[in-house]
């Protein structure tokens, strides 16, 4: 928990150093441009300073300024700033026009071409591509303090066929290399890139070597997903991208965002174990991924936020419900994704750009050290278990050579072995058969219920011989290779000897085993009528019996059996053991 | 002699008896054997025994009450066991003996020696007790021994006192009291037994007759008979 809190600090000033970025970038003087007017056709004058495009219809800016939508000609089409104003500061350095657009064309500043970006047609096959990140030299002769215009003369008919709106951003500032911008604005999707890359590399490490906690594998799965994603951001920044390239990053983008989003229920499942509400979760989650697919398809950034909104909530409500039931680490979870719902408010340009990184990051860090932590917890509890069954099989050998029971028994079969060599023979074998199944067992933790009746049998017989009294098993079995933990009857009848005399020449134990109508099985042993001993006989090891019983039989079906016991009518002591059929065919 | 067997396992208790008869024979006048602890109790009600053979299971402290309770009695505990890891604490509790399970005739027969009037013959103790169980006001208190320092016999009984002063009353004879009591524990006169740790010195009286002063200032008798092997014990 304090670890985690550590951890949590640490990339909240990740988080907050992020604006300081912005914050150097923007010290340098720039200029955006504040929408166009656009006309579908083709004339030199549109490139003139002096024409007059106030008639023509505007963009509509979107994500702040940056971005101006603009509509898609079918043949060549033209774009017109109103006159702008640049500080005078920009026509003592190189200046740069920076361009972002899926669109191919020429470049118009005050009325002379400055470049061209692929190559503007009216048909489809006459039109070349360009990239998406473009940057023009401005001359700095062509550089005014007032009344600069940009015209851009263009089409889109490649781009036009994704089905997407299409936006120019425009930006003016100093002349450098444009990956610098872009880097620098990458920088905490490479940092959450390396990082989180590394941490699917090892839960999936983890969850393929032993396959038993889902959560390291939801986890890994999650984490591939951010990397993939950030690497997808990254890639912009490294490559010149054509449109079509441009369209598939955002596309992949939206896609690896769904995919995390779906790992981070997944997991936020499993961690809290409500796997009982994996499949409403799944439902509704999707119900909205699909409201947000249908409601904004030809925007990918919006669905891209919006998969992101709707995944995050539905872990928060998840976690809500952890916490409430008091979960291992589901309250640092819930501020965690408290704080990355808070990010959500800078709007979705800005969340996508630099604070989903941060926030990604602080819960990447939180979902580490939670799962390290269960796996180490899982480790622990498993190492235990391993204990347990060992010292359970140990217990069953060391019961069958206590002192009481062996030492009476060989004193017994020397008495046996003077009044009746015959008796001292089968007695001999039947302790042979008793020791024969047990050793068999011993590193079992199921056998043939066939296998047991014979060990209580054999068992039987000794003490008959060592009582001089008949003692029988009936059994009442539908299924005799069904599979049971080792010693469990055996123990119960060894449990109704401890704790009673028999007196009768001849007593009869009652093995039953049926089928309920719900499909559970149910053991019921029944044992003769006896005498209740003095408690001094045997005191520590009846009680001992039972609980070997209970622990070997939530080994087997953990938490889906029920054992009671208690005298019938006929005052016969009744050990119920009931086994649900979902234990059973599971 | 009389013997009783509280044995619950039949073929055992069957095997104990024959090996119990072979080895006394005549001596027995009664060997009588039940499956229960309340069985023994109302058979020990209307007879008296010598000899109680127990098949104890030791398991926990009721084991051990029980056997505190049964040291107290006037006849002498033998316990027949195949959890030998109590065979110590029983021996403090003032058992005669513990015979292992399976036993053997032999072994048994050493048992039964510790108890056979003709072969009690020296005077110091020779058992093992660290703890003498005592009723007393119908309970059973468990005395240590290192707080006896004289015991004195008194018609049926035997008078023990304690370093602090107070005295008991014990249903075992000296005779058999010697049998359990550790060597520490003498017998210096015909009705007494002393503690030599808390023995001072030996006093000897006109008339050639002699007394043993204990530290706390009580003076016990020394019978003629007895004085040479208490001389060498003191020496």
């Amino acid at each position: 928990m304090r670890k985690s809190l550590t951890l949590g600090v640490a990339l909240t000033l990740i988080f907050l150093a992020q604006p300081g970025l912005q914050a150097e970038e923007e010290r340098l003087p720039t200029a955006t441009i504040n929408g166009f007017s656009m006309m579908q056709g083709d004339d030199p004058s549109w490139g003139k300073v002096d024409f007059d495009s106030s008639h023509w219809p505007t963009s509509d800016p979107v994500m702040g300024t940056t971005f101006n939508r603009v509509f898609i000609p079918d043949t060549i089409g033209w774009l017109r700033t109103e006159p702008f104003s640049l500080p005078a500061s920009f026509a003592n350095s190189p200046m740069a026009l920076y361009l972002t657009s899926g669109a191919s064309f020429e470049v118009w500043w005050n009325g002379v071409f400055i470049g061209a970006n692929g190559q503007p047609a009216d048909t489809l096959a006459d039109e070349i591509e360009g990239l998406v990140d473009t940057r023009f030299y401005i001359p700095p002769s062509l550089i005014q303090e007032t009344d600069n215009v940009l015209a851009l003369r263009y089409s889109a008919l490649g781009y036009s066929r994704w089905h997407v709106p299409l936006a120019f951003a425009v930006y003016i500032g100093p002349f450098r290399d444009q990956r610098y911008n872009r880097l620098a604005r990458h920088v905490p999707a490479l940092l959450l890139l390396g990082a989180v890359g590394a941490a699917s590399l090892f839960f999936g490490a983890l969850y393929f070597r032993r396959r038993v906690d889902k959560g390291s594998l939801w986890l890994a799965l999650m984490f591939l997903m951010v990397t993939f994603q950030s690497a997808a951001e990254i890639f912009q920044a490294l490559f010149p991208l054509s449109h079509v390239g441009a369209v598939a990053r955002i596309l992949l983008i939206a896609i690896f965002a769904y995919g995390s989003g779906l790992f981070l229920n997944l997991f936020t499942l499993t961690y809290l174990r409500l796997q009982n509400l994996q499949r409403w979760t799944l439902l509704i989650s999707h119900a909205l991924v699909l409201t947000a697919l249908l409601l904004s398809y030809s925007h990918f950034d919006r669905l891209t936020f919006a998969l992101i909104i709707i995944f995050v909530f539905s872990a928060l409500i998840l976690t809500a419900l952890g916490v409430r039931q008091k979960q291992t680490g589901a309250l640092p979870l819930l501020l965690v994704l408290i704080v990355f719902c808070c990010s959500f408010l800078v709007g979705y340009s800005a969340f996508l750009d630099s604070y989903y990184y941060a926030a990604m990051a602080l819960l990447a860090g939180t979902l580490f050290v939670l799962q390290a932590n269960a796996n180490s917890r899982t480790e622990r509890r498993s190492a235990e278990e391993k204990l347990k069954s060992n010292r359970l099989q140990l217990e069953l050998l060391k019961r069958q050579i206590q002192p009481h029971f062996i030492m009476n028994t060989l004193t017994a079969l020397s008495e046996w072995i003077l009044t009746s060599p015959e008796s001292s023979v089968d007695m001999i074998n039947a302790l042979a058969d008793e020791f024969r199944i047990l050793n068999q067992y011993s590193d079992r933790k199921l056998v043939p219920l066939e296998r047991e009746i014979e060990l209580c049998r054999a068992h039987l017989k000794i003490m008959s011989y060592r009582q001089n009294r008949s003692l029988t098993l009936n059994t009442s079995v539908r299924d005799t290779g069904l599979n049971v933990p080792p010693a469990i009857i055996h123990t119960l009848i060894e449990n109704a000897l401890t704790h009673n005399r028999y007196t009768n020449d001849k007593s009869i134990f009652d093995l039953t085993q049926r089928t309920t109508e719900s499909g559970d099985l149910e053991f019921t042993l029944t044992t003769p009528v006896g005498t209740k001993r003095r408690d001094w006989r045997d005191d520590k090891g009846g009680g001992m019996g039972l609980s070997y019983v209970r622990i070997r039989l939530q080994e087997a079906w953990p938490d889906s059996f029920t054992l009671t016991d208690g005298e019938d009518e006929q005052g016969r002591w009744r050990t119920n053991i009931l086994i649900s059929a979902k234990a059973i065919n599971g | 002699m009389n013997i009783l067997v509280v044995e619950d396992e039949i073929m055992v208790a069957r095997n104990l008896c024959r090996v119990i008869r072979e080895i006394l024979q005549d001596s027995i006048q009664n060997l009588y054997h039940v499956d229960t602890l309340d069985d023994a109790e109302k058979y020990l009600q209307s007879h008296g025994i010598d000899l109680l053979f127990l098949d104890l299971n030791l398991c926990g402290e009721d084991g051990f009450e029980l056997l505190s309770d049964v040291v107290s009695s006037n006849f002498q505990t033998i316990i027949v066991s195949g959890n030998i890891d109590q065979a110590l604490r029983s021996y403090e509790y003032g058992v005669l003996d513990f015979v292992p399970k399976p036993f053997t005739q032999a072994r048994l027969s050493q048992a039964l020696d510790k108890c056979r009037p003709s072969q009690v013959q020296t005077e110091s103790g020779r058992g093992q007790a660290k703890y003498l169980g005592v009723r007393h006001l119908g309970k059973t208190l468990l005395v240590p021994v290192e707080e006896i320092t004289h015991i004195k016999a008194a018609e049926r009984y035997t008078e023990i006192s304690l370093a602090d002063g107070k005295s008991l009353l014990h249903e075992k004879k000296l005779k058999q009291l010697l049998c359990v009591l550790p060597d520490q524990f003498q017998q210096i006169h015909k009705s007494h037994i002393a503690n030599l740790r808390f023995a001072q010195d030996i006093v000897s009286r006109p008339g050639s007759s002699y007394e043993l002063c204990l530290r706390d200032g009580t003076i016990l008798s020394v019978g003629r008979k007895f004085l040479p092997p208490l001389r060498n014990r003191l020496a």
